[in-house]
């Protein structure tokens, strides 16, 4: 059974005056996993802010559950909808475990205190990431890999139903990556689960999503599947040059020219 | 490692509290027992709950314990208001006196001096000050996104421009009234004797934050993060503004612009509590009212029988703090 979770009609996305993406229309089904590849500046980060409702389109209407997104409330919306950022902002002294435990934030009450079972669930996430050795570590003493898995888990103890993903794969090791991007499909390919991925490794999003979304940054765009869209021909057409299949790595593998 | 689970790593420091507490208490018997008489203190305990009408219970009674009382609950007002800044800024070197809002509560407050208005105009005056400095700041340091450096730089040079409006006010007063208003912008904490109005507003704007506190610990990690865990950051920053503004507004309109208090407890706090608001917001307000009432003991007592102002102390105290803050690299860029 497939379920819309997030549509998106007919959105302009815009930046500084520049019209990013023309009347992007998509629908995130429920068991999917969406890729958006795109050069730099091509509003991939911009699109997923406006997925999560942070950003209003410059035109256009988005859904999430049959709804349009500005009529969820903030907290309601962040127990369905959680979302990675690729800026790096540091706050205050803090513990690795206090970072993820906010992110149980949008289950709690006022005056809230997170009980046993919202304290478990973010030392699982933080178990999931491998983070158990440096738990009461200051996230301002980590190295970018570990902050990004920090990140993570903040995001696995938010437990949202649609996984908005700005580069999870930024800062990692090749093992850390395979093994991170492993997790989150098994985490959000669950029943009612989605998640769409903004990648910069080709190799990467033809490994591990359903669908992609090309974003060519001057209003063009193209969405389909895997096996329509990874193709040299499309990725040559976003990139704006030459891409070829890698024969010795089977032909999922591409490398650019 | 593994009962980690099973306790919450901020309820398992909320005993730090008694700590504060109890040092926040024996603060307040030193500062009853001493100055130009010293009042032992089996004697102290016995005047305190026995107002025998000699010298010494009418000192206590009349004269310390409602200096000590008001000192406590004005520390406390400017600790807590360092807390609600800091988030708001996101800069741990945010306070209200370095970034003018004391500045423009205090221009407000010696206007009203001058122009003759009643002294229960003082605090809604010092509010309307305070709220326009933070407005203020906002509106010019606002481009886009938040940077630093240049929120603090445009603080400092609001602070800059409400010193010169203070100038100019004080050039303006008749020779009179002109000893006491310095004496009130210094940071005075003599003239205050009901310690009524501080307390109301600090426990009712303690009680206030903390319901807020879980989503100033978001609110510290960045807009698009806390409103990605579902906290509506307008609601929160107005609400933030405004409880600021009165805090920073009662203090200074009653005991004059009394600098670093808002600096150096909160941080005090962090190192030994760390940063979550639950409980970094009532340490905060036990260690900034301990903080003021020592140093206001201090005060009346160094140079006894004069007076200092205890402003001069406390910008002792905390201008060093801010320049080592500033200097450790992770001051200026949060």
């Amino acid at each position: 059974m497939s379920a819309a979770l997030l549509e998106l009609e007919k959105v302009d996305l815009a930046r500084g005056g520049r019209l990013l993406c023309r009347e992007l229309t998509l629908t995130v089904e429920a068991g999917e996993c969406w890729g958006v590849l795109g050069p730099n500046g091509a509003g991939k980060s911009t699109l997923l802010q406006t997925m999560a409702g942070l950003e209003k389109p410059a035109g256009g209407l988005l859904r999430y559950r049959g709804r349009p997104l500005g009529q969820w409330k903030r907290r309601e919306l962040a127990r369905e909808l959680g979302m990675l950022f690729q800026l790096d902002e540091g706050g205050f002294t803090t513990t690795l475990f206090e970072t993820v435990l906010t992110g149980r934030h949008p289950h709690l009450g006022t005056f809230g205190w997170e009980t046993a079972a919202d304290l478990e669930i973010a030392w699982r996430a933080v178990c999931d990431l491998g983070l158990e050795a440096l738990a009461r570590r200051d996230p301002a003493t980590l190295s970018g890999g570990e902050r990004q898995r920090m990140e993570i888990a903040v995001l696995l103890a938010q437990q949202p139903r649609l996984a908005l993903l700005d580069e999870p794969a930024n800062h990692l090791d090749p093992g850390h990556q395979v093994a991170i991007l492993e997790l989150l499909r098994r985490r959000f390919s669950r029943p009612g689960h989605a998640q769409v991925m903004v990648l910069h490794d080709i190799n990467l999003a033809l490994a591990s999503c359903h669908r992609l979304l090309l974003l060519r940054g001057d209003g063009h765009w193209r969405a389909g599947s895997v096996e329509e869209m990874g193709t040299p021909e499309q990725l040559s057409w976003l990139y704006g040059c030459p891409v070829r299949p890698c024969a010795e790595l089977e032909d999922r593998c591409l490398s650019f020219l | 490692m593994k009962n980690r689970i099973f306790q919450h790593p901020v309820r398992a420091r909320l005993p730090l509290l008694g700590l504060f507490l109890a040092t926040a208490l024996a603060a307040l018997a030193l500062s009853l027992a001493t100055g130009s008489v010293s009042i032992p203190f089996p004697e102290l305990w016995r005047l305190l709950w026995h107002d025998d009408g000699s010298v010494h219970a009418r000192i206590l009674h009349e004269l310390r314990l409602p200096r000590a009382l008001s000192a406590f609950s004005i520390g406390a007002l400017l600790g807590t208001a360092g807390v609600l800044m800091q988030v708001l800024l996101r800069n741990p070197l945010a306070d209200p006196y370095v970034l003018g809002v004391s500045g423009g509560a205090a221009a407000a407050v010696l206007g009203a001096m001058l122009a003759g208005l009643p002294l229960a105009w003082h605090t809604p005056i010092a509010f309307a000050g305070a709220l326009a400095s933070i407005l203020l700041l906002f509106a010019l340091a606002h481009r886009g996104s938040w940077n630093a450096a240049r929120l603090l730089l445009t603080g400092i040079v609001l602070a800059a421009g409400w010193s010169a409006l203070i100038g100019f006010i004080l050039s303006l007063a008749p020779g009179r009234q002109l000893p006491g208003m310095l004496f009130w912008l210094m940071g005075d904490l003599s003239d205050v004797l009901d310690p009524l109005l501080p307390g109301v507003v600090l426990a009712a704007s303690l009680a206030f934050a903390l319901a807020l506190a879980p989503a100033l610990n978001l609110a510290t990690r960045g807009t698009l993060r806390a409103h990605a865990l579902g906290v509506e950051m307008r609601t929160l920053r107005i609400r933030i503004y405004l409880l600021a503004s009165l805090l920073t507004a009662t203090a200074v309109s009653l005991a004059g612009a009394i600098g670093f208090v808002g600096l150096v407890a909160p941080h005090m706090v962090r190192l030994m509590a760390g940063s979550d608001h639950r409980l970094l917001l009532p340490a905060t307000a036990l260690a900034g009212g301990t903080l003021l009432l020592l140093a206001d003991t201090a005060a009346r007592t160094l140079v006894a029988p004069m007076q200092l102002p205890v402003g001069v102390l406390t910008a002792l105290l905390g201008v060093p703090l801010f320049l080592y803050l500033l200097n450790r690299g992770r001051g200026g860029e949060p």
